[in-house]
């Protein structure tokens, strides 16, 4: 037997001769044939030609500070952002008074702190941050924007409401009606009662299947013709109503999505515990299918605010419409300040929408890894 | 009937109920302000006469012609656009799809840095953008900016037109006759000889209608634009004109829902199991062959769905148009409503004719859908 069987170990063989290291890698992934190499050529090519004149407009020709458009109208100027500067004010809170910009810069702080606390896994007491984002801040939102003369906030027109605010007041709504309002109407859509059911799908499909600026039009014009003569709704209300089934429309698909996930052995198990109906969608069901769906709501909320610019169609200015007025300014008009409006408004959209992403993609790996636990526990 | 039954009638027609009174109150007040305002709840308005021009229409129209013929206008108006955007997207979308999977470092970031980009920036902001800041300040037809026969100015792009003689139907016949016999080849060559498919085709395809061309003497000619100051000082003759408001409301529309695209497509493709392409390497087939035959057929039933939906969304976002003062559907409903006050029934009919489209998209596709992979399954 010990004839067949070596006695001790063969020597390890050396390592294949492989050229690994960053020339390797970088030659191997910009040069590793001849069709990979014309195309990046083509690609160097194209930041050549395109990348010194974007850096001229945007940087080295750009005017940063000046009184008003004389130098940004001289000929091989490029960028006005002391425009940009100048207009910071009504890009942010429109026509707003300005003494009483510390309104609205309580109402976000309070709003953005709500947020954080809600999204921010190792924070606890999420009930408190909920109830607070879907009930005190809403009204206490109203107080302060709109002003109640019985506590010496006097009355500030929404006609004077405008820029960011607007925007982020606009998604607000939206998130804060869209998402009781999509949990109701998914758990609608799941219902085993006929009537329910058709009701809820109906609502969701025919919201789903028009341009949210029919939605707009019909909110803006429709609205005052079916309720009383006499309730007369707000000029910025009326959009805000059409952004706000619009949103809990779309709200319901992405529940209806984290509904999907829940097993039916929870609800099975929750029925088993003695739990009535009610305190098991409070309890096991929702608490996991909301979870499972944070991703999908972050996203729908991206959506929401790029879609929210859509309100300018019925007057209102929101951030890109005082963004697209104030280019007409005859003080700062010239040739170069539409582009510098747009390119400013898309950095702010970009970092908003970037950021937001990023928490989602973020949320998508725990999720992701956690799930692979649960698999591994299981198995 | 036991107390459950009970209690869910009982709750279906409270629901019920309430909806139906909601309703009901909301038409009694609409009927009431409408007289109020004295404005007619009949469609009677469809028939009289509109009084206004649009810039835009493929079908015959003047502003002697019925608000009714305004809306058809705008219906063309969209599905037109909507059709140029979609096929657009779609090559864009596939395009960078792929490129972000590439080999290649610098085209997969490329095509990341256009997809991030342009995902996170308002549809609207970027169809202002092409029409306000790039569109409008080019210089007029006299400066036209012109590459190869197309030309570039603010009234839009120029692209060289087609001028069909008589003998032109004949022609058409010929390349017609020309799909035919090359399909009927493709058949035969590849059951029955093995015989290459392509030359064969190529030549099949190319030579009819060219005899046809030259036999009917050239009957299909280019109608190159050009400016010529003698005959016209002030605009470009000739070609075929693409107004600015459709040349950014098609480049926007397109751009922005090819990244859509291009994400759906990339996770279309990673979701193809590696051992696919590996096979197909093993196999003996090159990059192009292991894409057309072994990836994408079997991507194609991941990206089908949300490929549907994206066109859907293109289909309601051509409603930006209004913000370009383009005449499509909701535009010309605006025009409408402002003029008529018509709102319930403007409003209504333009949200019924979106909702008619979304359908028959979807039934459209879904019929695709079910070809495709029947094809694919074979």
């Amino acid at each position: 037997m010990s004839d067949f069987l070596r006695a001790e170990f063969a020597p390890p063989a050396p390592p294949p001769p492989s050229p690994r290291g960053s020339w390797a890698l970088v030659r191997e992934n910009l040069f590793g044939d001849a069709k990979s190499t014309a195309i990046t050529l083509a690609v160097a090519a194209l930041l050549f030609f395109a990348g010194p004149p974007l850096w001229r407009f945007l940087v080295a020709d750009a005017i940063f500070r000046a009184p008003d458009g004389a130098l940004c109208r001289a000929p091989g100027a490029g960028a006005c952002w002391a425009y940009i500067a100048a207009k910071t004010p009504f890009f942010i809170y429109g026509s707003y008074p300005t003494e009483s910009y510390w309104r609205v810069d309580v109402t976000f702080f309070l709003a953005a702190s709500l947020i954080v606390w809600l999204l921010w896994p190792k924070l606890r007491g999420k009930g408190v941050a909920a109830f607070g984002f879907f009930a005190v801040l809403p009204a206490l939102g109203f107080v302060l924007l709109h002003g109640a003369p019985a506590l010496g906030l006097a009355v500030v027109d929404t006609g004077r409401w405008g820029g960011v605010m607007v925007s982020l007041l606009a998604a607000l709504t939206g998130v804060v009606v869209a998402l009781p309002g999509g949990v109701l109407l998914a758990l609608g859509r799941r219902s085993s009662l006929p009537a329910v059911k058709m009701l809820c799908v109906g609502l969701i499909e025919f919201v789903r299947g028009v341009p949210l600026i029919a939605v707009l039009f019909m909110a803006n014009a429709m609205l005052p013709l079916f309720l009383p003569p006499d309730w007369a709704p707000d000029r910025l209300l009326r959009p805000l109503a059409g952004i706000a089934l619009f949103a809990s429309a779309y709200m319901a698909e992405v529940v209806r999505a984290g509904l999907l996930t829940v097993p039916q052995g929870q609800v099975e198990g929750a029925e088993a515990l003695g739990l009535d109906r009610v305190a098991t969608l409070r309890l096991v069901v929702l608490p996991q299918a909301l979870a499972a769906v944070i991703p999908g709501i972050v996203n729908n909320f991206i959506a929401l605010f790029k879609d929210t610019t859509l309100v300018a169609i019925v007057g209102i200015f929101d951030f890109l419409h005082t963004v697209d007025t104030a280019r007409l300014d005859p003080v700062w008009a010239g040739p170069n300040i539409a582009t510098t409006g747009y390119v400013f408004a898309a950095l702010f959209y970009l970092a908003f929408c970037l950021a937001m992403s990023f928490y989602s993609k973020t949320v998508e790996k725990r999720l992701a890894a956690s799930r692979r636990h649960e698999n591994r526990v299981q198995t | 009937m036991t107390a459950t039954h009970l209690r869910r009638w009982a709750i279906q027609a409270v629901l019920l109920l309430a909806v139906g009174g909601m309703l009901f109150a909301a038409f009694a007040n609409a009927r009431a302000n409408l007289a109020a305002r004295g404005i007619s709840t009949s469609f009677d308005f469809l028939n009289q006469t509109a009084g206004f021009g649009l810039n835009q229409s493929f079908i015959p129209y003047s502003p002697l012609s019925s608000y009714g013929r305004a809306l058809l206008v705008g219906l063309a108006n969209t599905l037109v656009v909507s059709l140029l955007a979609g096929v657009f997207a779609t090559i864009i979308g596939f395009a960078a799809g792929f490129a972000r999977l590439s080999r290649n470092w610098a085209l997969a970031r490329l095509a990341g840095l256009y997809v991030e980009t342009v995902r996170n920036i308002p549809l609207l902001l970027q169809l202002l953008f092409w029409y306000v800041a790039i569109l409008s300040p080019l210089p007029g037809p006299t400066d036209s900016l012109h590459f190869a026969g197309v030309l570039l100015n603010n009234r839009g792009l120029i692209l060289p037109g087609l001028v069909f003689s008589p003998g032109a139907a004949w022609v058409a016949g010929a390349a017609e006759a020309g799909v035919i016999l090359a399909f009927f080849w493709r058949r035969f060559a590849r059951k029955k000889l093995g015989a290459p498919v392509w030359p064969v085709a190529v030549l099949l395809l190319a030579i009819p209608p060219l005899i046809a061309f030259f036999a009917f003497g050239r009957p299909i000619g280019l109608d190159l634009p050009v400016f010529e100051p003698r005959v016209n000082r002030f605009n470009v003759e000739g070609g075929l004109r693409v107004p600015p408001e459709i040349f950014a409301l098609v480049l926007a529309l397109s751009l922005y829902t090819g990244s859509y695209i291009a994400e759906i497509v990339r996770a279309g493709v990673q979701s193809v199991a590696r051992g696919q392409s590996e096979a197909a390497a093993a196999l003996g087939l090159n990059d192009v062959q292991t894409r057309k035959w072994v990836i994408v057929p079997q991507a194609m039933r991941i990206i089908m769905p949300p490929l549907i939906s994206q066109y859907l969304a293109l289909t309601k976002n051509s409603s930006l148009a209004a913000f370009v003062g383009f005449a499509d559907l909701m535009q010309v409903s605006g025009t409408i409503l402002n003029q008529t006050g018509a709102a319930v029934q403007v409003i209504g009919l333009a949200m019924a004719i979106y909702l008619v489209l979304s359908v028959a998209t979807l039934l459209v596709l879904r019929l695709y859908e079910r070809r495709f992979s029947w094809s694919a399954a074979r």
